[in-house]
């Protein structure tokens, strides 16, 4: 029956995709295509940190990442910081962005486990040290992102841009680690009932723990993309994805108390989100109508779309036996 | 791996209650003490009148995050609430004052609208709260896209008031703890909201209409957001719906710091209070050490994360 629901629940999401889509380009006139690949291209960011936000929201207890946008900017920041602008150090850039995302990970996941601070207390706050961080960087001066990277997220095969064909990569990826491995299998037994996957013999704590070191990654890389594909990083480059990154999760036919996880929905929502941002954009709405839009639209699409009581506490942490 | 029983979580242990009141104490006379330190002339009047300035309109958003808080829900939006509340203040309070007041009790409206969200159509208060900061957002940005605007003259001369050897933000601490404190923990209706917060299922069996609880809080909860943005309009003058966005961040970290637990019901309305004006202090410490404002938020990160890792260990139960 769960399944059945969250099916629904993405269909959904991509049918109301497509009806922007038809708007914008109607009301535009021109750009069938073009207009679906430019959307594309943006929301394959939002689509590679929502799958690692997925995999924290699965886990149950409450458990959510706060800390992503500010995780992405720092490690826009060190990453391009690192690359200097020069292929050579290209590489080594994109390790270092992945290494502090996944050191960030670590430590909201030992904060989670080990001090036992709610998930929304721990990322948020580890999140504004990050911003801090961010700030003092941005003084330091601009930095060009290597023009190899900044190349990549622009290019294309075969007519597709290949950020997209790794939005889509880590999105089957995920997919099969969330459903055809065992590691997939006790994160969802975790996230459905953790005192039943404690009884199964399950470390529900490794596995809740490792969920934030995948977001963290996942944030740090996508971070260093969006810098070099904006063509250089600033305070507020990730702003909009903290609160993305949960929303095409939901969207996308996820529980937000955990255990039910769905990977098809985050492109939906994600292409979702930004086609809507394109069609107020061709129509003219205000910045200030379109916060409104999206606000309200958000609140909106879940009121009607829940299907079933979902956890409305929030900030229990893992609780102890 | 069992749940703590529900009278211990409603906080009833008397040892529990003291505990609970050391950290936000203690942490108030520790700040108090290294600022006087620092500047001796803190002390005069004068001198605590302008650095608890700020605590008013901290003091009644947290008092707004602890209702949400009450109920196990959490308010992300809280800080773009009071920048609303503090554009309208600024703009329709002045020049055409039914007009504010009406505007500011749609502020109040719009999170009764939001308790029926999240309680009647059981979506999470995170994504609810966090979609309407957006929402307030750009409220505020319609009515005031640039920072300006400027205070209504009565509210400016109301928060100019100097009250006889007690300063006015200390007088205004003191009357919202001690009114907070009746409202949550002493009435039936406190009682209620703090019940509903720890088991539904428990106030629904009770006979009580929930819904109507839930919604009178998040009206509470509105309320103190005006009460904020009409206290950031009196000591900023002007409005900016971004003057206020730290709110929601320093709110959490009051309300955690005071001795409440977000998994709902177990709260402490005073030591809210007492945490809104620690964390001021907070900030006015970092100003007179001369840190740079890029440390600013960071610093305010960390306290929060040490505050609540110390409660946390400290505590037998999560935080």
């Amino acid at each position: 029956m769960i399944v059945k629901l969250s099916g629904q629940r993405w269909i959904w999401v991509y049918a109301a995709a497509v009806v922007v889509w038809v708007v914008t380009v109607s009301a535009a006139g021109r750009g069938l295509v073009s207009t679906v690949i430019a959307a594309a291209t943006v929301a394959a960011y939002l689509a590679i940190v929502g799958v690692g936000q997925m995999f924290v929201i699965t886990s149950g207890s409450g458990n959510i990442d706060l800390s992503i946008a500010y995780v992405m900017t720092f490690c826009g920041f060190v990453g391009l910081r690192v690359m200097g602008g020069d292929n050579a150090l290209l590489v080594p850039g994109l390790l270092v962005a992945a290494a502090c995302g996944l050191v960030v990970g670590l430590v909201n996941a030992l904060s989670i486990r080990l001090l036992r601070i709610p998930p929304i207390v721990a990322t948020l706050s580890v999140g504004f040290v990050l911003l801090s961080g961010s700030q003092v960087l941005a003084h330091q001066g601009s930095f060009a992102p290597s023009p190899g990277l900044a190349g990549f997220t622009s290019a294309r095969v075969l007519g597709i841009p290949w950020i997209v064909l790794v939005g889509v990569a880590v999105a089957g990826l995920a997919a099969v680690v969330l459903h055809r491995t065992a590691y997939g299998r006790r994160l969802q037994a975790t996230g459905q009932s953790e005192p039943a996957a404690v009884l199964a013999g399950i470390r529900t704590g490794r596995v809740g723990g490792s969920t934030y070191l995948i977001s963290g990654g996942s944030a740090g890389v996508a971070g260093v993309l969006l810098a070099s594909y904006a063509g250089g990083a600033a305070v507020d480059l990730a702003t909009t994805y903290q609160l993305g990154s949960i929303i095409v999760v939901v969207l996308g036919g996820s529980l937000i108390s955990g255990g039910v996880s769905n990977v098809s929905g985050i492109w939906g929502a994600a292409l979702f989100l930004t086609l809507l941002v394109t069609m107020l954009n061709v129509l003219h709405v205000s910045t200030a109508w379109q916060f409104i839009v999206e606000g309200l639209l958000i609140i909106a699409v879940l009121a009607a779309a829940n299907p079933r009581s979902e956890g409305t506490t929030v900030g229990r942490g893992p609780r102890r036996g | 791996m069992t749940a703590p029983t529900l009278p211990a979580r409603l906080g009833v242990v008397p040892w529990g209650r003291a505990s609970q009141a050391a950290l936000p104490v203690g942490s108030l006379v520790a700040l108090l003490a290294v600022v006087l330190a620092l500047e001796p002339n803190a002390s005069t009047y004068r001198g605590l009148t302008l650095i608890l300035s700020g605590s008013t309109g901290l003091i009644f958003a947290a008092l707004a995050q602890l209702c949400l808080a009450t109920l196990g829900d959490i308010d992300l939006g809280v800080g773009a609430a009071v920048g609303l509340a503090n554009v309208v203040c600024a703009t329709w309070l002045t020049d055409n004052p039914p007009l504010g007041v009406l505007a500011l009790l749609g502020i109040v409206a719009g999170y009764v609208l939001l308790g029926l969200v999240v309680h009647a159509r059981q979506v999470s208060s995170i994504i609810a709260t966090l979609g309407a900061s957006f929402v307030w957002l750009g409220l505020g940005l319609l009515l005031l896209p640039i920072p300006g605007g400027i205070a209504p003259a009565w509210l400016t001369d109301l928060f100019a008031l100097r009250p006889v050897v007690v300063p006015l933000p200390v007088v205004i601490a003191a009357i919202s703890a001690a009114v907070a404190y009746f409202v949550f923990m002493r009435s039936r209706f406190g009682l209620i909201a703090r019940g509903s917060g720890v088991s539904q299922d428990a106030i629904r069996h009770s006979g009580r209409p929930l819904i109507v609880t839930q919604l009178a809080v998040y009206a509470l909860a509105g309320f103190c957001v005006v009460l904020s943005g009409l206290a950031v309009t009196a000591n900023t003058t002007s409005g900016d719906v971004n003057a206020s966005s730290g709110y929601t961040l320093l709110s959490i970290a009051a309300v955690v710091l005071g001795g409440a637990s977000f998994g709902g019901g177990r709260i402490a309305p005073v030591g809210a209070v007492l945490g809104a004006v620690s964390l001021t202090l907070v900030t006015s410490l970092l100003a007179f050490l001369d840190v740079s404002s890029d440390y600013q938020v960071g610093a305010q990160g960390l306290v929060l994360f040490l505050v609540v890792a110390v409660r946390a260990l400290s505590s037998r139960r999560p935080a």
